[in-house]
This record gives C-alpha cells, sequence and structure tokens, in this order.
C-alpha cells in the first residue's frame, strides 16, 4: 500500500468523526496560534524598543546609580564629567518624579523632570514654540516650565499655554515654552512628549533634596563614546572607592541589554504558547487512542485481509499527522490575524517572523509524529484475532 | 496431485510453557485444490483455533502447515499477512464490514493491500459483487443492506482477489434458514464454478451436509474426517432473483 492511499484512508477517517477531528485540530490550531501571535507581538515589541532606543541619540552616555548599592549623584557630578571628560559636550542632571500639574481646574498626571539649559542638545529634542530653560533659570530657580508635546495637549487643549500659570505639587510656575513633538512610542522608556521640564535646582528645592536621579551626557561627534563612558566610570569608582557604585552605560549597551531582554521575553512568550501547543498534541493521542479502541473490529477486518503491521501503522500515523499539519495551517493564518488584532487593539508592533512560523509548522508536524505515534504502534501490533473478537 | 493445504501434526498450546492449554493436538489434514468442506465440532473442541492457523492467521506451536507447497509455519507476522491477501478469503458469521465504507469499497478493501491501482480495484470488485448476485448495490453502506445481502457483500470481499480458498466461519450463523439456504448455494456456485477450495467451520449438521466432505474434531483432535456417502449431499435451495434476495 503506497503513501496515496494511507492519505486517502487518512481522510476517510477523519471525515468520518468530522466533529472529533476538528475538536482535535483544534488544540494544535490555538497551539500554533498562540505561538504565533505571542511571538510576533515579542518580536515586534523587541524591535519597537530597539527604535526607541536608537531615537536618544547614538552618541549618548547615561549615568545612573546603580540599584543594589547606589550611591547618591549630584547636580556637580554633571558639571565634573562635562569638564574632566575628553570629547563631552554636554552633560545634563536629571530629576524625575511624577506629579500632578493643574491649569484652571484641568489636571493631568505626568512626569516633571528638571534639567538644565542643554537637555535639547543632549537628547536630540528640539524646543517647538516659545524657548528652554536657561541658565539663568536654573542659577536662580525660577519658578518656569517647558511643556512636552503631549503633555502640553493634554493641559491645554487647543489653547495657547504661552505665559500660563500652572500648578506642580502646588507650586505656580509660568509656562515659557513647548517641546517639539518627538513621537517614539514610550511603551518602554518614558515616553519624551509626556514630561514637563523645569530647572533641576527648583526641582530639588520643591523635593526637598539635594540629590539628582540621573545624568545624560553628550558625546561629541566623532569623539570614541567608550573611551568617555570608561572615564566616566572610573571618576566616580575613585570617588566612591566602589566601582559598582554607579552605572555608566553607552546606547550601544542599552540596546544589548534591552535585547537580551527582550529576547528572552519572547522565548518566553514563545514556550508558553508551545506548551499549549503540547496539550494539543496531547488532545491528539488521547482521541488516536480512543479511536484505535473504537475502531478495534476494523483493524481485525484489514488485518485479516492482508493488510500488514505497517499498513495499518501508517493509516493512524497519517491521521495525526493530517490533523497536526491541517491545525498547523489553520493556525499560522489565525496566529497573523490574532497578531494583527493584538497590535491594533492594545496599540502594540508585531512582526510576523517566517522563521516562527516554520518553527511553528514544524513543531506541529513533529507533534503529530510524536503523539501519533503510540496510538498508531498500539493499533499495528494488534492481533488479528483478538481485534476480530472484540466488539 | 499436491494438496492445497497439508497440516502435519500441528498442536497449538496457548499460555505459557507448562501451564500451557492444548487447543489442538497433532492434527494431520489434507485438503486438496476444489474441495467444498466442513469442519464441524462442539464448542472448546479447538475448530476456532484450527481455523485461525488454516487462515494464517495464527502459527501452529508444534507441526508443519504448508500451503500450495509452502510452510507457513514459521513465517513472519507481515509475511502472514501477505498469504492471507492473495491466498484466503475470509467470510465471517458477523459478516465484519466496514460500516462507513460502501459495497464496493469493502470489496476492494483486500486489494488495497495487494497495491492494485484505483481502477483496476473497482473492476474487480464490481465483478465480484455480480457473482453473488450484489451488482445492483455497489455504493449502498451495511447499514442499508439485509443481513442476507451484507453476507454476499462479504463472499465478494472473499473471492474478490482471486484466492485458493474459502474459510467460511459459521457464515449461516446469524441468518434465517432461507437466507442460509442462499449463501450456502452461493457457496456451492463459487466452489464448483470457480473451483474455489471452501472450507467452513459450521456446527449445524444440516450445513454440514451441504459440503462434500465432514472433518469433526473433538477435544483438540480430529476424531473422524471423510467424504459425506452418496446421496447425503444437499444441495442449497436455489438462489430467488438478486432483487427479493436475502431480505429478513
Amino acid at each position: 500500500m503506497n503513501l496515496f492511499e494511507s492519505f486517502r484512508l487518512a481522510f476517510n477517517g477523519l471525515r468520518a468523526n468530522k466533529m472529533r477531528s476538528f475538536l482535535t485540530m483544534l488544540g494544535v490550531i490555538i497551539g500554533v496560534g498562540a505561538v504565533i501571535a505571542l511571538v510576533s507581538v515579542g518580536t515586534g515589541a523587541s524591535q519597537e524598543v530597539t527604535t526607541q532606543v536608537e531615537a536618544l541619540g547614538s552618541n549618548l552616555v547615561i549615568v545612573m546609580p546603580a540599584s543594589a548599592r547606589g550611591r547618591d549623584l549630584r547636580v556637580e557630578d554633571a558639571a565634573t564629567i562635562e569638564e574632566r571628560v575628553a570629547g563631552v559636550a554636554h552633560a545634563v542632571p536629571s530629576l524625575r518624579e511624577s506629579a500632578t500639574v493643574i491649569w484652571t481646574g484641568r489636571s493631568i498626571d505626568t512626569d516633571v523632570v528638571g534639567t538644565t539649559e542643554f537637555l535639547p542638545e543632549v537628547q536630540s529634542h528640539p524646543v517647538g514654540q516659545g524657548r528652554f530653560l536657561s541658565g539663568q533659570d536654573v542659577l536662580y530657580r525660577r519658578f518656569v516650565a517647558v511643556l512636552g508635546a503631549t503633555a502640553r495637549n493634554n493641559l491645554f487643549g487647543l489653547r495657547d499655554p504661552m505665559g500660563q500659570e500652572i500648578y506642580i505639587s502646588g507650586y505656580p510656575f509660568t509656562v515659557i515654552g513647548v517641546m517639539a513633538e518627538k513621537g517614539e512610542g514610550g511603551l518602554f522608556t518614558p515616553d519624551p512628549d509626556d514630561r514637563v521640564l523645569i530647572p533641576v535646582t527648583t526641582a530639588q528645592r520643591l523635593l526637598g533634596t539635594n540629590k539628582i536621579g540621573s545624568i545624560y551626557v553628550s558625546v561629541n561627534q566623532g569623539a570614541n563614546a567608550d573611551l568617555a563612558t570608561n572615564h566616566i566610570q572610573r571618576i566616580f569608582e575613585v570617588r566612591f572607592g566602589d566601582a559598582d557604585a554607579v552605572q555608566v552605560f553607552s546606547q550601544q549597551q542599552i540596546l544589548a541589554a534591552v535585547g537580551s531582554v527582550t529576547g528572552i521575553l519572547t522565548m518566553l512568550l514563545g514556550a508558553i504558547a508551545g506548551i499549549s501547543l503540547l496539550v494539543g498534541g496531547i488532545g491528539i493521542m488521547n482521541i488516536m487512542l480512543v479511536s484505535v479502541t473504537e475502531r478495534t473490529r476494523e483493524i481485525g477486518v484489514r488485518k485479516a485481509v492482508g493488510a500488514r503491521s505497517r499498513d495499518i501503522l501508517a493509516q493512524f500515523l497519517v491521521e495525526s499527522v493530517i490533523i497536526s499539519l491541517v491545525g498547523g495551517a489553520i493556525g499560522i493564518a489565525l496566529g497573523m490575524l490574532g497578531s494583527a488584532a493584538i497590535s491594533r487593539l492594545g496599540n502594540v508592533p508585531s512582526v510576523v517572523s517566517l522563521s516562527w512560523v516554520a518553527i511553528a509548522f514544524g513543531f506541529a508536524a513533529a507533534v503529530g509524529v510524536f503523539f501519533g505515534i503510540y496510538p498508531a504502534m498500539q493499533a499495528s501490533r494488534l492481533d488479528p484475532i483478538q481485534a476480530l473478537r472484540h466488539d | 496431485m499436491k494438496p492445497l493445504l497439508e497440516l502435519t501434526g500441528v498442536s497449538k498450546f496457548y499460555g505459557e510453557a507448562g501451564l500451557a492449554v492444548p487447543a489442538l493436538r497433532g492434527v494431520d489434514l489434507r485438503v486438496g485444490a476444489g474441495e467444498l468442506l466442513s469442519i464441524m465440532g462442539p464448542s472448546g473442541s479447538g475448530k476456532s483455533t484450527l481455523m485461525n492457523i488454516i487462515g494464517c492467521l495464527d502459527r501452529p506451536t508444534t507441526g508443519t502447515y504448508l500451503i500450495e507447497g509452502r510452510d507457513v509455519s514459521t513465517l513472519s507476522g507481515d509475511e502472514l499477512a501477505a498469504i492471507r491477501n492473495r491466498k484466503v478469503g475470509f467470510v465471517f458469521q458477523t459478516f465484519n464490514l466496514l460500516n462507513r465504507s460502501t459495497a464496493q469499497e469493502n470489496v476492494e478493501l483486500p486489494l488495497i493491500y495487494r497495491g492494485l491501482s484505483l481502477g483496476q480495484r473497482r473492476r474487480q470488485a464490481r465483478e465480484a459483487l455480480e457473482v453473488v448476485g450484489m451488482g445492483h448495490r455497489l455504493t449502498h453502506r451495511p447499514a442499508q443492506l439485509s443481513g442476507g445481502e451484507q453476507q454476499r457483500v462479504a463472499i465478494a470481499r472473499a473471492i474478490a482477489g482471486d484466492p485458493s480458498l474459502i474459510l467460511a466461519d459459521e457464515p449461516t450463523g446469524n441468518l434465517d434458514t432461507r437466507t442460509g439456504e442462499e449463501i450456502m448455494a452461493i457457496f456451492q456456485r463459487v466452489n464448483s464454478e470457480l473451483g474455489v477450495t471452501v472450507v467452513q467451520v459450521t456446527h449445524d449438521p444440516h450445513r454440514g451436509r451441504q459440503t462434500r466432505r465432514i472433518v469433526l474434531i473433538r477435544d483438540g483432535r480430529i476424531v473422524e474426517d471423510g467424504p459425506l456417502p452418496d446421496g447425503e449431499f444437499l444441495a442449497a435451495a436455489p438462489e430467488p432473483a438478486p432483487d427479493g434476495g436475502g431480505a429478513q
């Protein structure tokens, strides 16, 4: 008996129990669909975060306290870096705190960032309207604010914010400018458009602190960012007597770190989805075992008229492989639709990768063979005499 | 002439060695080509075991069994399957047709495992169904057929592959008397016209007398074996027209 006959027999067998075949297939459909959808969303997220980090600027170095035994950074540290490290253009402090901002009874929750006049250059984020904070504003701890594009829209709508008085944590600030819209997501890094920028000195006074959260350093075009990174690291190592007191990242290092995190996330999503595919496979095995028991007499008749063990094996194995392959194909289609739907509804990017489609389909086929082989062997090993007596 | 089937000292034990229960004890049996015979005996006599061995569904524990001169007692499962496929046609008491398949597909079944093309299978199946008077019921499924009609389809399945031997296990046991007569008439006709050897297992003396030789088995031994005396042979009642045939 050739393979074509095996397929014909298997199709007939599956057709005879349409509902059951479909439900069995559903396990594979959901499994493969979940793999495709989740991995696509994971891949999309990782590409998105890469884009966002790249948008920070390729010549950017970030200094922040190490999380475990971090030492506090000061405004003066930024000045030190700017003075002593070769190739550094500017170093700006950043003190970020979430706060409620009020304008004539309307209020929004946003991030308030204390910084200095060079932030637009360091973060490649220009002013759109009015002016940015000046050195004088910082020096005299003025109560002036520059709005991010999103914060401005949320608070003022269509009205002109220039010169208006807003309240941040109860203190009045005058709006002196609005940043241009940067438009880089904000799903994985803080949204650069949803923030209010004020002088770092004013922010410290409001919070009653002399710390800052982090320092953004821009390195001159053509200067060696790695060299600057090492130099900055050493400055803090000497100052704190601890190599791990602060963390200094160049954009390349952030990209690598983020890449490995999102890679793990994608693998994790894929693995979770893979488990459901495995459960689908167990469903196939279960149904095939039932099917073999039910059709014991048929197997007996087939063997009596001359079917060899391998003919019976092929018939049942092909049935389970058909279930998994057809289920896999439908699952891939639904998974692509699903990832598009998640992407649209959840406003997250998704990228269907061909290699994952191939992996999911191959895995589905393997599931069909793996979970189909045992029931098929059971069927092929039946003794025809016993099988014919079975009722 | 060489016998079609030749069993020499065939014994069959079930269970483990030492505790083994004998089902057959040293059976010698020769069946020539073209014979029509009955194996008879009470239940538990070993006649089913003997039939399984003759049909190559089972192997003797000791002794030799030759079909057309070929020793099958040492063959593997797949080799036995090939012998069953080419040399033996089975007819069962409970018909054992595949419920989801049409009459024609049921008859094609042994031919599939012989690797014949679809067209060839169709043609042979149709011819076999015509021989048993079921040429007009090709696309019916077993559930749409009467018991007698199902058994005719089963006989067509047995003869479709042009076997040397038809083995029928209580073929009329599930049928009423009149339908049983029709089925026996088909066996007699297949035997005389196609020259196929027919071995029937039965416990019904009347059915036994519709074959030409009776082998009586008891406690795993053949106790009587001989041709029916002249005049004792009963020709089965002639078949009625196929359209009215076999309805219960």
